[in-house]
């Protein structure tokens, strides 16, 4: 498959192998268009890839820029594997070979001898605008507007988190610029300037809580902007009003870090990280004094994690403590919080696979396999899994008891897939997540694998054509009675003639689905997957069965 | 000359009737319990100055304009009297005041006051309009503060301060009671219950340039509101002047329209070096090139314009710019306006009131630079691996803030590419590694710093080499010589001591090193401890009590008052400061014309330059006659002085040698000593004389 899909980019980019032809880069820099037109002054990149090689000591990238032509070339250069990035005012990045924006794909592989000609096309950036005023209409100098990406976790839960902002003129006026396609919500809200202090304006009096497009205090329930390549979302215009209540909804949390290894007062650095489905809350980052004790003002009633990560100090484990506190804040200021910092402890854990015969101790190779129990609080590290020995066990580092986890087993070998999770009576992947209060020394994972998957080869087209679609996202779905069981979902990107192969497929029933583009984890989230429920093919996957499938990509809403 | 200013207000059908005081001059009195510290504003001014210097960064470089350009980033809160070019509003001219019998009952839906510290119950009150300049349009939502000029901080009570590192506790309140209200729809403010004092009042509104009550010229103190115990004082009108703007359009080398380029508007003012340099706003171009520097305050600016992650980090850190961006190897060099790399070229923009000035700047292609070098423990010159290396533009365009490093190899070797031509400091800072003592490795090892290198960029440079050492730590003493004969009576050392408890003792960059200040709380006993001193040249700033002078500072023997404090990487890893504080001598007096009170006539004390060529900033003081034509200024050093009566004064000339080459023949000589005090007879000198010269 490798060689083919380097056979294929090879192919693409009019490749000439000849004696004498010093070997190089060049290329061509295109806008998307009818015809395309050339695009001079990109910037070019060219990173050696380099695994062996991190640090001070790696090679530098070569950077070209496009002449008026659109043409850029590296002369000279040697052979090797190599990352082309290109960037250019107005338009998306892109790399050479990705299947999808910030998704690369393998590296451009230039031999000896040869010259290879590139052909990459940009597409334009979307850009939003518009204006922020008060309540009589006057324009809001110097509010930070914020455009909200729609996003989900490893979860499916729907995030709404900032992605890019700016501050507006003396007319209230702003551009978000060249950002990426994707859904956003557009909030505003008054910030002091920490850099400058003109006395000529007036920060208008408190009360002004952050609102958002098309002036609400809450985005939810509100459709998102959707934007494309290209597009132009002008006249994104609200208003601030003042909410009497605002200042007195907010309170000030106070409490203290005590290292749980040495019992003393310890600097650390605190995230305030708000939880639920919709929170355009931002995490909050702050520090402890000297002497362990923090404040945080202005805090807004909700769901948060309190994280507190210690830093720099002396002593095995120092800098890897981590201590945490859920709080469900009201109206009211909250004193007396303790965090107690600790590496955590150890879990271990049991990895079998069973055959159709029963149970049976692993006798594949399963070093290989990557055990991962990941909190629902971002900012509580994961933890990961020791390599399974050969008799199956395995430890787990950085456990903390009190918080959520879900588990996730990658890396399996063949057609092996993640068949049950368990503490004790306790099936963890049917409930999704799992915590544990205390912790005994008789608490083991049990993870069992199946090996009796079956798999998916297929393609995909286009919506009205033949035409394979390239770097479309594949997503196979358990019937909807499974749904809660995220470990059967399955999620590929198509390769660059639109093709795919899913393995270790757990039996039963499916919905097989394919789009263009997708935010990342939003097929784990029942509400969009729900929406594109008719547009699924459904798809019965028979225990050790090698199915085919072909399928035509969602159209875009 | 009558005293200025005697007019009638109109305001639609309502007028307000300006009449004169009968003035009693007795400024000094003790009454209804309350000590009126007769201070001036300058007290509270350079209160908040000290208070400011520990926000500010500020950077002294010498640029090829044959000057000493100071270019600071100022986080100016609250502070400092910012006036107008020509501005002939807020007139000066004395308000309505009528006793009151007994408790106001005015209605508070004009312009309510947000907070009342320093209210009384037989409080005086203070109400006025304000008004568009151009237009005599009567001004809703304009902010207005009523500051207490006299005021003198509590003893030692200490609060919980904001966070910060080694940051002591601030002490109780470190800046004035403050009153704050909202012109009504009809442009009306009003504050009731007001304590008797002398009161700065200062009107803000967007899209306008902020006024003193009384001011004229831009830096120009304000004329002091007196309220006496139960007065009502009326008819203050406060106009205030559209603020000028600089807008146009970046391009690139090619004309393309250039966005993230970091434009900056720096204010050409006048201080004890002579002219300098402060920014007054900086702000980022969009993706049309298009930038706004909006509702600057009138006067002279520069324009420049860099390109980059150094110089618009201090911008960039508040947004989230695109990823999209083409990432910087285009280092362009520093432009000023029209569009050179020389400020000797550059083009001064005078902004006057109201003006929308459009620039377009056009960056040029310019030559890049490679800097190698080596990065060494000072006292071992071993390589220290994995240092920090910065360079920071000497124009001092970042802001005070530390650009991005570059990290040395495990030999200490660093390679900086891409640098445009100009000056530049560069500097190298070391985290903590583990120290290999008694066999534990767990014990870290000191921080490393470098001093700073100022270099010229013209050509590749090779084979630098930055020697780095540990910080140091400086112990040090506030202490008292003299006991200073107040009007109260006498001071000594040990009860301004006691009122220092908890207060700030501040190291503040200025060789144009970067970081954070800094500072120690001082002990009840004078005493403070200041760890972590990076080598560099600081200025030492300590909370002066009021009426005393800095009589000397000394660091380990040296002279730290004149110059600054300065450490090298050869001195001693510790350290002694020694701070002194001397019983300061004072002088007051009245400013008459034909027998008329002069309110606001600015008050310019100046070291006699045939006797004191050291221009120290701490011997230049101002303060403004209140609205009794009385002025009265403290705490000030022992030595020969000019002073002078400005009836205008645009801009802060009285720092121009030029300037007092012209009006120090109309200076009186003061000869000052400890705890003394001087009357001098001062004659005003009027606006259309020192108009003259600001052309």
């Amino acid at each position: 498959m490798k060689i083919a899909l380097a056979l294929l980019l090879l192919a693409q980019a009019g490749a000439v192998t000849r004696p004498g032809i010093p070997t190089g880069i060049q290329g061509m820099i295109v806008a998307t268009g009818d015809p395309p037109f050339a695009l001079p002054n990109a910037r070019v990149e060219l990173t050696r890839v380099q695994p062996s090689q991190s640090g001070p000591n790696a090679e530098a990238p070569r950077v070209a820029r496009a002449d008026v032509n659109g043409r850029f070339e590296f002369s000279g250069v040697r052979p090797g594997q190599y990352r082309l990035k290109v960037t250019r005012d107005r338009y998306l990045r892109k790399e050479y070979g990705e299947v999808a924006l910030d998704e690369p794909g393998p590296p451009i592989t230039l031999s000896n001898g040869q010259r290879l000609d590139l052909r990459i096309v940009l597409d334009p950036a979307p850009s939003i605008s518009g204006r922020i005023s008060d309540e009589q209409g006057e324009g809001v100098p110097n509010a930070l507007v914020r455009a909200y990406r729609v996003n989900y976790d490893t979860r499916g839960s729907r995030r709404i988190t900032p992605a890019f902002s700016t501050e507006t003129d003396d007319h209230g006026e702003y551009r978000l610029y060249w950002i990426d396609p994707g859904e956003y919500y557009v909030g505003a809200a008054i910030v002091p300037d920490p850099v400058f202090d003109n006395p000529n304006e007036v920060t208008p009096p408190d009360g002004y809580a952050p609102m958002y497009y098309p002036g609400l205090t809450d985005p939810a329930g509100v459709e998102p902007i959707r934007l494309r390549i290209g597009t132009e979302a002008a006249g994104i215009d609200f208003r601030l009003t003042r909410d009497p209540e605002f200042r007195e909804r907010r309170v000030t949390l106070r409490g203290d870090v005590v290292m749980g290894r040495t019992n003393l007062p310890g600097r650390s650095r605190i995230t305030l990280e708000p939880l639920g489905d919709v929170a355009a809350l931002v995490p909050r980052d702050e520090s402890t004094e000297a002497d362990g004790s923090f404040e945080i003002h202005e805090v807004e009633p909700g769901d948060y994690m309190l994280v507190a990560q210690a830093v720099r100090s002396a002593g095995r484990g120092a800098g890897r403590e981590t201590g945490f506190v859920r709080l469900l804040i009201r109206n009211q200021d909250v004193s007396g919080i303790r965090i107690v910092p600790t590496t955590g402890t150890r879990l271990e854990g049991l990895l079998t696979v069973e055959t159709p015969a029963g149970a049976s101790r692993n006798t594949r190779d399963l070093s290989s396999a990557r055990i991962e129990l990941r909190p629902v609080a971002a900012s509580v590290p994961v933890a990961v899994g020791d390599p399974p020995r050969a008799e199956g066990d395995f430890g787990i580092d950085r456990f903390y008891t009190g918080s959520d986890y879900s588990v996730s087993v990658s890396g399996l070998p063949g057609d092996l897939y993640l068949k049950s999770a368990r503490i004790g009576s306790v099936d963890i992947l049917d409930a999704g997540v799992f915590h544990l209060n205390f912790q005994s020394a008789s608490d083991l994972l049990e993870i069992a694998l199946g090996a009796d998957g079956g798999s998916l080869k297929g393609s995909v087209y286009a919506e009205n054509s033949n035409r394979p679609v390239p770097g479309a996202r594949v997503v196979l779905a358990p019937d909807p009675k499974r749904r809660n069981r995220a470990e059967q979902y399955r999620m590929i990107v198509a390769d660059d003639v639109g093709n795919f192969v899913i393995r270790g497929i757990p039996p039963g029933a499916y919905s097989l689905f394919a789009w263009r583009r997708m935010e990342p984890n939003a097929y784990l989230n029942r509400d969009f997957l729900s929406s594109y429920e008719g547009d699924g093919s459904p798809i019965l996957i028979q225990a050790g069965e090698n199915k085919p499938a072909g399928l035509r990509v969602i159209p875009e809403r | 000359m009558t005293a200025r200013r005697s007019v009638v207000e109109p305001l639609g059908s309502q007028e307000f009737t300006l009449k004169h005081r009968a003035v009693i001059d007795r400024p000094y009195k003790k009454e209804t319990g309350i000590d009126i510290a007769p201070c001036g504003l300058i007290c509270s001014r350079m209160r908040v100055f000290h208070m400011r210097e520990t926000l500010r960064w500020i950077l002294i470089l010498t640029i090829p304009l044959g000057v000493a350009v100071q270019i600071g980033l100022g986080l100016q809160r609250g502070a400092g009297a910012r006036g107008q070019r020509g501005a002939r509003g807020g007139a000066p001219g004395n308000p309505t005041v009528t006793p009151s019998p007994g408790t106001p009952e005015r209605g508070r839906g004009r312009g309510q006051p947000n907070n009342r510290p320093p209210t009384s119950v037989n409080g005086g009150s203070v109400q006025g309009v304000v008004l568009r300049a151009d237009t005599n349009e009567t001004l809703s939502r304009a902010r207005i503060d009523l500051v207490r000029a006299d005021w003198a901080p509590p003893g030692p009570t200490r609060q919980v301060g904001p966070r910060g590192g080694a940051a002591p506790r601030q002490p109780a309140a470190t800046s004035p009671p403050l009153l704050t209200a909202t012109t009504d729809e009809q442009g009306r403010f009003q504050f009731d219950n007001i304590e008797p004092g002398r009161y700065t009042l200062r009107a803000a509104r967007n899209q306008f340039v902020r006024q003193d009550y009384g001011q004229r010229g831009r830096n120009e103190l304000g004329t002091l509101i007196v309220v006496e115990r139960g007065e009502q004082v009326t008819g203050i009108v406060l106009r205030l002047y559209l603020a000028p703007t600089i807008s146009g359009r970046v391009t690139d080398p090619l004309g393309q329209p250039m966005a993230a380029a970091t434009i900056a508007a720096y204010r050409l003012e006048y201080g004890p070096s002579g002219r300098s340099l402060t920014l007054a706003k900086a702000t980022l171009s969009d993706d049309r090139g298009e930038y706004r520097l909006f509702w600057l305050t009138p006067g002279d600016y520069y324009l420049v314009a860099g390109y980059g992650a150094q110089v618009s980090k201090p911008l960039a850190e508040n947004v989230s710019l695109t990823p999209n961006l083409p990432e910087e190897d285009q280092a362009y060099t520093v432009v000023y306006y029209p569009g050179t790399t020389n400020i000797r070229d550059a083009e001064i923009i005078r902004l006057s009131a109201g003006l929308d000035s459009f620039r377009d700047v056009h960056f040029m292609e310019t030559q890049r630079y490679t800097i190698r070098g080596r990065v060494v423990d000072a006292s071992t010159y071993r390589a220290v691996s994995g240092a920090s290396v910065f360079l920071l533009l000497g124009s001092g365009h970042t802001g005070g803030r530390e650009p991005d490093p570059i990290r040395a190899d495990s030999d200490g070797r660093f390679t900086i590419n891409g640098a445009a031509a100009g000056t530049y400091i560069l500097y190298a800072t070391a985290e903590p590694t583990p120290q290999a003592l008694g066999g534990n490795r767990n014990v870290l090892g000191p921080r490393l710093f470098s001093e700073l290198h100022r270099i010229n960029l013209t050509e590749d440079l090779d084979g630098i080499v930055i020697p780095m050492a540990p910080p140091v730590e400086i112990t040090g003493r506030v202490r008292f010589e003299g006991i200073l004969a107040d009007r109260e009576g006498p001071i000594d050392g040990v009860r301004s001591l006691r009122e220092l408890d908890g207060v700030v003792v501040t190291l503040t960059r200025k060789d144009g090193g970067v970081g954070d200040p800094r500072s120690s709380a001082l002990s009840a006993d004078g005493s403070f401890t200041i760890l972590e001193v990076p080598p560099g040249t600081y200025t030492v700033s300590a909370p002066v009590p009021l009426g005393f002078y800095i009589k000397g500072i000394r660091y380990s023997g040296r002279d730290a008052l004149s110059a600054g404090l300065t450490i090298r990487n050869v001195d001693p890893r510790s350290g002694s400061l020694d701070i002194v504080f001397g019983p300061g001598s004072s002088i007051d007096g009245r400013i008459l014309d034909r027998g008329n009170a002069v309110a606001g006539a600015q008050i310019v004390l100046v070291p006699d330059p045939r006797w004191d060529t050291a221009r120290s900033p701490d011997r230049f003081k101002i303060t403004a006659t209140d609205t009794t034509g009385s002025f009265y200024l403290r705490g000030i050093a022992p030595g020969r002085y000019l002073a002078f009566a400005f009836e205008e004064l645009e801009n802060r000339f009285y720092f121009d040698p030029e300037f007092l080459n012209r009006f120090g023949v109309r200076g009186v000589p003061v000869q000052l000593e400890e705890n003394g005090i001087a009357r001098p007879d001062l004659t005003l000198i009027t606006a259309a004389e020192t108009e003259a010269f600001s052309r």
